[in-house]
């Protein structure tokens, strides 16, 4: 049971690294590519025709992996200023009913997208011709991750509370 | 009613520490579902949220927030905070003001370089502050003097809000970048001499004089650095740029200073700085979407004409509405982040204002500053917190010791908002529309 755990906690870190390093390579990509624009069209006088169109669908992919990453860090923006006066059960409480609205929120967006992600399946984009659902499958994916990820922060609080009652 | 709802739920749930951008996403998820049982005379599917969580990233504009972002993180990454920290000191560190007016000014020239309020308090409050503690002076003037001056970063170009809120309303991020700058030096010399005066009041030490040669060798060594907003607003002012070109430039400029000029940054540190520029811009960018969902939500639940009906209830006068919208910016500023603020409201005041005569640029500069007024008051203000972080500080305390310049910044809103020369000459003879 011991090994099965460390196990995933070990793939869990993985894919956050792995996230983590997707989302860095995917800014380095857009600057790249909107910095090419900028020489081909001031150097060469040849923008490419997608140039808005592709740095636009790695921005939402980028904005989307890295919300989860952000999540799973607790790296999201929030003010806890009443959370840190809280006792830790009243913090506990508090901080695991928003962790739940925000699982449902998520998964809520996620399930809602589906229907765009099947009429982007069917419709292109006009000048890479790429289908559509590559720049909204993002949104899906991204909702799931940061659901789950809510799950570990959820941990995280009652293993703060429970050392918090140890001390 | 629902209106009512909408705004009291993101209040509630962002102060009681909800994520801000799920507290927001929770306020129009209420709004929709309320309409769906009929509390509305139409009915809002959901669809529709999760459609517009994309659609509100769908610009390209929006695109320079990452970029400058990266250049922001790329400069911190090659050293660049030290070095502007030492032109700072010995240009005013012998001055009365000491250290503490080297932070307000290291902002102020950082302030040409990142364009975020937050990423500046944060830059230059890790730096000095401790180095302020151990000269004597108060951990919780120091955390105020640098939670302040920071809030000069988005005012001076280049400047993230400003992008953003040149997308919203369709203003030239050009001339909001131009009409910036003179308010900018406004900010800097009104909080200088506000920290020059309590500095001196309260015997705070200062620097010894720097040598003729220590000046010299800090003035070439931030002379690069110096140049990247020049460089960011040439190249985008004078049409060579779109603002997100520009911003890719800072990029490869700030490549070229890191690995070249100065030879501090390394390939592990570029993606390093490329993994936290994402995790960044992701988070602005979920807040982003989901303050335009509820922007759109606030329209069709005419918050707009309630708004604009209600102020003009009140005066028709320009000058007083001017000073309302103030007001309301500045109440909301205080329960509110700033992105969220601008996307309800910039879509409500910009075509009001524009019917009475205001030029947008002038109203983007004061609602800018409106907003970074609102991020050194409490309950919720970045900078406060950024500063408590830092300083383990309590955000009342820091805020406490912050009023001076809290009132300092409020009289610059002042002459902002009724001398709109003071924002628009340098955009008319640059840039005329």
């Amino acid at each position: 049971m011991d090994a099965t755990l460390q196990t995933l906690r070990r793939l869990d870190r993985w894919a956050e690294i792995g996230l983590y390093y997707l989302s860095a390579l995917l800014i380095l990509l857009i600057t790249g590519l909107v910095i090419y624009t900028v020489v081909a069209r001031y150097f060469f006088n040849a923008a490419p025709i997608w140039s808005e169109e592709v740095p636009r669908v790695l921005f939402y992919w980028v904005t989307f992996i890295a919300c989860a990453v952000a999540t799973k860090r607790g790296q999201n923006l929030r003010v806890t200023l009443v959370l840190e006066r809280l006792s830790p059960t009243g913090r506990l409480l508090l901080e695991n009913t928003m962790h739940v609205l925000v699982i449902i929120m998520a998964l809520l967006i996620a399930y809602y997208s589906w229907p765009l992600v099947r009429l982007g399946m069917r419709t292109h984009m006009l000048s890479t011709g790429w289908p559509n659902v590559v720049g909204i499958i993002p949104v899906t994916i991204g909702c799931v991750m940061m659901a789950f990820y809510q799950l570990g922060l959820m941990a995280k609080s009652v293993d703060e509370y429970r050392k918090a009652r140890a001390r | 009613m629902l209106l009512i709802v909408l705004i009291l739920v993101v209040i509630v749930l962002s102060i009681i520490g909800m994520e801000i951008a799920w507290a927001i996403a929770m306020a129009c998820l209420a709004f929709i579902f309320m309409t769906q049982m009929g509390w509305w005379d139409r009915e809002i599917p959901l669809v529709l949220f999760a459609q517009s969580m994309r659609e509100g990233l769908n610009s390209f504009v929006l695109l320079a927030i990452p970029l400058f972002v990266f250049a922001g993180e790329l400069m911190n990454a090659s050293g660049v905070t030290h070095r502007m920290v030492r032109v700072a000191s010995v240009l005013v560190g012998h001055r009365s003001g000491g250290l503490a007016n080297v932070g307000v000014t290291a902002n102020f020239i950082m302030s040409g370089v990142s364009g975020s309020a937050v990423a500046d308090a944060a830059a230059t409050g890790t730096v000095l502050v401790p180095e302020m503690t151990k000269r004597g002076f108060p951990p919780t003037f120091s955390s105020a003097v640098i939670a302040s001056a920071a809030t000069v970063g988005p005012i001076i170009p280049p400047s993230l809000v400003f992008v953003l809120l040149g997308a919203i309303v369709e203003v030239s991020v050009g001339r909001l970048f131009l009409a910036g700058v003179l308010p900018g030096v406004i900010m800097f010399v009104a909080m200088f001499l506000t920290t020059w005066w309590i500095c001196r009041a309260r015997g705070f030490p200062v620097e010894p004089r720097a040598t003729r040669q220590e000046k010299v060798s800090a003035a070439f060594d931030g002379l690069f650095a110096l140049l990247a907003p020049i460089i960011i607003v040439g190249s985008i002012v004078g049409g060579v740029a779109t603002p997100t070109e520009g911003a890719a430039v800072a990029v490869a400029y700030t490549l070229v200073l890191g690995f070249v000029v100065y030879r501090s940054l390394t390939i592990k540190a570029v993606i390093e700085a490329a993994g936290a520029t994402a995790i960044a811009s992701g988070v602005i960018m979920l807040t982003v979407a989901t303050s335009q969902i509820f922007a759109w939500l606030a329209v069709q639940a005419r918050m707009g004409e309630i708004l604009t009906e209600w102020m003009l209830s009140i005066s028709d006068n320009v000058w007083v509405l001017l000073g309302l919208a103030n007001i309301i910016m500045l109440v909301l500023g205080t329960f509110m982040e700033l992105l969220p603020i601008m996307l309800i409201l910039a879509p409500i005041l910009f075509p009001l204002f524009a019917g009475m005569g205001i030029d947008p640029v002038h109203l983007g500069v004061v609602m800018v500053l409106n907003l970074m007024i609102g991020m050194i008051t409490p309950p919720i203000g970045l900078n406060l917190f950024v500063l408590a972080a830092i300083s383990k500080q309590g955000v009342f305390e820091i805020f406490r010791e912050a009023l001076p310049y809290f009132v300092t910044l409020m009289i610059v809103l002042a002459l902002i908002t009724y001398v709109p020369m003071l924002t628009l000459t340098i955009p008319t003879f640059v840039m005329p529309k």
